[in-house]
């Protein structure tokens, strides 16, 4: 398997890392940009783990992708609203640059994309999913514009989506890019695209052809990446060609 | 791994409420009102037309019932806290099932055979107790929460409930007892957690 | 086929846990299942109970492939279930 990923050489710590700022992802979601000092570098899908202590020692751990483009300096994680959550709501609402707590990371080889893996690239995002692949693609207009690259990107409703903004300009400028939209809850008026869960005819007139070889990643709440991935071996794409991440029903 | 020189996440509390009655709730604990949902592996989901719970010391078995038969035991209603080793507690959870001391009864036995019992489940779970914790009123096999059929999340349809230790003792899915004279560590305690699993002398791990 | 539980995900959720332990990326590794013989990376196993460690399943047949639990005493891991581990 080709890989750039730099050997670590040590075991991974926890490192106090602190806020430098935030700003809103949508109307649910909110980019947290943090100071490290101590980061070797990451690569396009890894994500973090972070750990909050509360000043009577509860601590509370969860993990996030990694939303930043490896070849810029800093990170940034993508946290998403989650009502009822124990984290994200401290995440989105309560924390204010200065504030500190814990990351450790970068982690996850396997959940990784970079130019020399080639393409064509499918990219499947549920809700916060689409995190990572903010990172891989812009990995990819950075050393791997006009790679062949689908995105489809199902979120409840344009207010849930995240990065819309930037993913639709990189989009706009590069016809190898194309971005799907699914609204799977509320579509914007006069939406004539899909408005639906993911299935079948969706990933059939989406995904590049079985023939083409794609490479497939996947990633979001467990249910929807285990529906995305069968279905996708159902169709005839390789099991080995599909990479998946999961993350929990709160996805906090 | 103290966590004496960690960084205080500022205005960070999760989703703890207060006790009432701080001395209801053991060390480190924080109550919650979700009923949160733990498991080693995927749900099993086993009809009932083959369910069956047996219990044996070495090659000998001392008792086995199937569904009907084990609704035809006679059951208890049990009030109590419990307490999860990843720090919730839940209060006043209603519970109904069989109590151990009735199951041995209807074996035919006047006291366990031997001084520790590993329960073993579906799905490949296990746990270690002390006889002397599931007798006189103290361990049961619950088939009932909250006036419902215990959910199959929640361990349905029968866990063993032992409210009085970490709830990782409580197993979900329990199909038998296998008595045994020597103390073995079960599912989580051969990997780092305790052996006994006293919530009120915060025995977390192996070593607390 | 089992249910899909709500708190079911994969051994990428591990990474951190693993990563404290292994030098070299263990999402990568290549797990054969002891049961049944299934090679699959050790981030495409099912993976459980998070909170209180990792119980990592192989996506083939179920069976525990890899366990670890990370306590103040130290990190445990079991891989019994796993007939080779194969870091990459």
């Amino acid at each position: 398997m080709a890989t750039s990923a730099p050997p670590l050489g040590r075991r991974l710590d926890w490192q106090t890392v602190r806020v430098e700022s935030t700003e809103p992802l949508g109307r649910r979601a909110r980019l947290l940009k943090l100071g490290v000092t101590d980061w070797p570098g990451h690569l396009p899908g890894q994500h973090a783990d972070v750990r909050l202590t509360a000043d009577d020692g509860y601590e509370a751990q969860r993990s996030y992708s990694i939303a930043s483009a490896a070849h810029e300096p800093g990170v940034s994680l993508a946290v998403e609203h989650v009502e009822g959550g124990e984290v994200s709501p401290y995440l989105t609402t309560e924390i204010r640059p200065g504030d500190a707590f814990e990351l450790r990371g970068p982690i996850g080889g396997y959940f990784v994309w970079e130019a020399a893996n080639g393409g064509p690239l499918y990219l499947c995002a549920g809700g916060s999913g689409i995190a990572p692949f903010k990172a891989v693609l812009e990995h990819r207009e950075r050393f791997a514009r006009g790679v062949p690259t689908t995105v489809l990107y199902a979120v409840r409703s344009p207010e849930h989506a995240m990065f819309a903004e930037r993913i639709n300009a990189l989009a706009t400028s590069d016809p190898a890019l194309q971005i799907v939209w699914t609204y799977t809850r509320a579509a914007p008026k006069s939406w004539r695209g899909y408005a639906r869960r993911v299935d079948a005819a969706m990933l059939r007139e989406t995904a590049p052809r079985p023939d083409a070889r794609p490479l497939i990643y996947v990633c979001g709440p467990t249910p929807f990446v285990e529906l995305v991935a069968s279905t996708l071996v159902e169709l005839g794409y390789a099991p080995e060609s599909i990479r998946t991440e999961r993350f929990g029903p709160s996805g906090e | 791994m103290n966590n004496q020189n960690r960084p205080i996440a500022r205005g960070f509390r999760g989703r703890r409420t207060d006790p009432a009655n701080r001395a209801r709730v053991p060390p480190g604990q924080h109550v919650t009102q979700d009923f949160p949902v733990l498991s080693a592996g995927p749900t099993p989901h086993v009809p009932l037309t083959e369910w069956t719970f047996s219990m044996h010391a070495g090659n000998t078995p001392l008792g086995k019932w199937t569904w009907a038969e084990f609704q035809d035991l006679p059951h208890t209603h049990i009030t109590v806290d419990i307490h999860c080793v990843t720090k919730w507690s839940k209060l006043d959870t209603v519970w109904e099932g069989v109590t151990i001391d009735a199951l041995l009864e209807a074996a035919g036995l006047t006291a366990p055979p031997t001084a520790h019992v590993m329960a073993h489940c579906d799905g490949g779970y296990s746990t270690n107790l002390p006889t002397a914790d599931l007798v006189g009123g103290r361990g049961m096999i619950a088939t009932r929460f909250a006036d419902a059929p215990l959910a199959a999340a929640h361990g349905g349809p029968a866990r063993l409930l032992v409210p009085h230790l970490y709830f990782w003792k409580s197993a979900k899915w329990v199909r038998s007892f296998e008595f045994i004279t020597a103390e073995r560590p079960g599912f989580w305690e051969s990997l780092g957690y305790h052996i006994y699993g006293d919530p009120w002398r915060e025995q977390r791990y192996s070593g607390d | 086929m089992d249910t899909l539980d709500a708190n079911e995900l994969d051994g990428n959720a591990a990474a951190g846990l693993l990563a404290s332990v292994f030098v070299l990326d263990a999402t990568r590794a290549r797990i054969v299942c002891a049961a049944c013989g299934h090679d699959a990376a050790l981030a495409e196993q099912r993976a459980f109970a998070l909170e209180l460690g990792a119980v990592l399943r192989c996506p083939n047949c179920a069976d525990i492939t890899v366990r670890i639990a990370s306590t103040r005493h130290g990190v445990f891991i079991d891989m019994r279930g796993a007939q080779v581990v194969h870091f990459v």
